[in-house]
Formats: structure tokens, C-alpha cells, sequence
């Protein structure tokens, strides 16, 4: 085979797996904003009446199979307790991304998993012979469809609906403990 | 045979949780106001200050959580593999796994041996222990000091791993 035969093959590949992680980031951002939809609309009163101010700023992300790229991070800022929802990334075990509400007192996760899991799931599924790809992907879970949910923290995680009472009781544990 | 001799001493998972638990809350009170120290022990910090330390012990912590948890699944799967070989029991992997032990004893490779043994006997599980071996790599890099930048795949912290270890947990139906 020659030298340029093979060049074509590596850059046929190359251009694959840079529009393929495109996608994915691009899919990724939606998601996010979908979930930050989410998160307004819950606040929109608080936020209307002035009670909570709710900014956003652009935070780096680095994945190692996507690369470098930016989004938003939002900050809710409650007095003097100042709340932060950050991206932590969509290259995450176990969920298709993961987003982490951080006060004060501690942390909690939303997490973007199968619309029906009520915990961390692993579908049982037959894998083709050649389908080596390892560590290198997070579908462990073929989903049915996808929603943000929060997780209760170990020791015994669970998905709870993101819905706007859930959400502020996330809020208030890692303003208050 | 001689058999290994089981220490009692191993931690499952959710003993790591709830150890984590007990101590980041520990660290949050000790970097709080009212901590009985904090006047001393802050003194002259900007608030900025106190709460960059805080979170660098908490990421310190699970880190070390994480590691434990890692070591926690390895003695699971080591457990399950004596115990499929004292027992005898007749299913396909405890047979396998006894074949192994004649050839090798108890000293066998963790990831080469034990988890190829289990992906054999149900390939169902192959991404599933793809993402275990991922996660054994960064216990690697912790093991050895953390001296080079690692090539994982992906990033690797606490709650990941829990995740990642709660999957394990209920997939495998583990000898303990």
C-alpha cells in the first residue's frame, strides 16, 4: 500500500473525529442551555422581585476527548450566600453529562440521564466482538430519552425529578447543610 | 491448598461514603465562622482565602476516598475469586477461576486475569469492566505519586467513581 493511500485513510479519520466532536459539544451546550432554561424559569420570581440575582460568565472546559471549549457557568447569588451551577463536563461515568450546584455547605449533582433511570443503571446489552472501545465512550445506558435529574449523594445514589421544589431544596442544603 | 486467610478488614463502598461524608463535613465546620478556631487560624485570610484552602482539603479528601474506593472493588473482586475457588462451586466462572488458581494460586493479575475471566463468561459486561480498567489507570497514577500527566480518557473524581462503583456493585453478583 503506498504512502499516500494510507495518509488519505489517517485524514479521513482525522476529519471524523473532529466533526464527530464537534457534534458532541455542540449536543452538549444544547443540553445545557435546556437545563438553564430550567433553572431561570424556577428562579424567574425571585429574580423579578430582585430577591436573587442570576448571572452567567463563560468557564473553560477541558475534556480530554473533546478538547478544549467554553460555556456558561450561572451563579445565584441569595445575600450573602452566593450559589454556583457549573459544567463539569458530558465525558462523565454512568450519565450523557453532569452539572455540580455548589454552595457553602457542600455540593450537589444534576445529572443528564435516561429519562426513565431512577438510579445508576447498566443495560444489559450483547457487544459486537470488535467493539473495543473501552473507557473511550460513557454508553453504558442506551437511553430511551434523556432529562436532567438530580443525584442524591453516595452512599446510596438515586435520581430525583428536577422539578422546581427538588431544585430548591438542592439549593437550600448546599447554602445551609 | 492453603488458603488465604481473610482479614475482615476490608471496607465496602459504603463505608467509604459515609467516612467521606463525616469528614468533608468536618472540613466545612472547621473553615467556618463558627469554628472555635477560626479567628486564630484564619488570621489575616481574605474570605477568599479560607475558601480556596477549604476546597483544596476537600479535594484532597476525595481524592483519597476515591482511592480507597478503587482499592475497596479490588479486594471485592479478589474475595469473590477465592471464595468461587474454596466453595467450589459448579458454575461457569467459579470453574474457570479454579483452573486459574491451579495454574497460578492466589497472586493472580487483577485487570489481565480476574475481569478477562468475567468478560469471558459474559461479554455483556465488556464496557462496563472497559470503564473499570479506565478507572484502575488513575489508582495507578495516585499509587505512584501523581508525578506525570496521565492520559485517561476522561477525568476522574468522587462522585465519578462511586457512580462508577455502585454500577459495579450491583452488576456483579460478588462473593463476599
Amino acid at each position: 500500500m503506498s504512502d499516500l493511500k494510507f495518509d488519505k485513510f489517517v485524514s479521513s479519520h482525522q476529519k471524523d473525529k473532529v466533526s464527530n466532536r464537534e457534534e458532541r459539544v455542540k449536543g452538549w451546550l444544547q443540553d445545557l442551555n435546556d437545563l438553564y432554561d430550567q433553572i431561570k424559569g424556577f428562579v424567574r420570581d425571585y429574580v423579578d422581585r430582585k430577591q436573587i440575582i442570576l448571572t452567567s460568565h463563560d468557564v473553560t472546559i477541558n475534556e480530554e476527548q473533546l478538547g478544549i471549549y467554553k460555556a456558561k457557568e450561572l451563579l445565584l447569588q441569595i445575600g450573602s450566600n452566593a450559589i454556583t451551577i457549573t459544567p463539569i463536563g458530558c465525558n462523565v461515568i454512568g450519565a450523557r453529562g453532569r452539572v455540580d450546584l455548589s454552595g457553602p455547605a457542600g455540593k450537589a449533582r444534576l445529572v443528564l440521564v435516561d429519562k426513565d433511570a431512577s438510579r445508576p443503571i447498566v443495560k444489559i446489552t450483547e457487544t459486537p466482538e470488535n467493539d473495543d472501545k473501552g473507557p473511550a465512550t460513557n454508553a453504558l445506558t442506551e437511553p430511551s430519552g434523556l432529562a436532567w435529574k438530580i443525584a442524591t449523594p453516595p452512599p446510596t445514589i438515586s435520581y430525583i425529578e428536577l422539578n422546581q421544589e427538588n431544585f430548591f431544596q438542592a439549593v437550600m442544603e448546599v447554602s445551609n447543610g | 491448598m492453603v488458603r488465604v486467610s481473610f482479614s475482615g478488614e476490608h471496607l465496602g463502598i459504603v463505608e467509604v461514603a459515609k467516612y467521606y461524608k463525616d469528614v468533608e463535613s468536618a472540613i466545612r465546620l472547621y473553615f467556618s465562622e463558627v469554628s472555635p478556631n477560626y479567628g486564630t487560624r484564619f488570621l489575616s485570610y481574605q474570605i477568599c482565602e479560607v475558601i480556596k484552602e477549604r476546597d483544596e482539603r476537600i479535594e484532597e479528601l476525595e481524592r483519597t476516598a476515591t482511592f480507597t474506593i478503587l482499592a475497596s472493588l479490588e479486594a471485592a473482586f479478589r474475595i469473590d475469586y477465592l471464595n468461587r475457588v474454596y466453595k467450589k462451586k459448579k458454575d461457569n466462572l467459579s470453574r474457570a477461576f479454579r483452573t486459574i488458581h491451579g495454574k497460578c494460586g492466589e497472586n493472580v493479575a487483577l485487570e489481565r486475569v480476574i475481569l478477562q475471566a468475567w468478560m469471558d463468561d459474559d461479554p455483556s459486561c465488556k464496557k462496563l469492566i472497559g470503564e473499570l480498567k479506565g478507572a484502575f489507570k488513575y489508582r495507578h497514577w495516585m499509587a505512584h505519586g501523581r508525578y506525570w500527566n496521565p492520559k485517561l480518557g476522561r477525568k476522574y473524581d468522587y462522585y465519578g467513581i462511586y457512580t462508577l462503583a455502585q454500577m459495579v456493585i450491583d452488576r456483579f453478583p460478588l462473593m463476599t
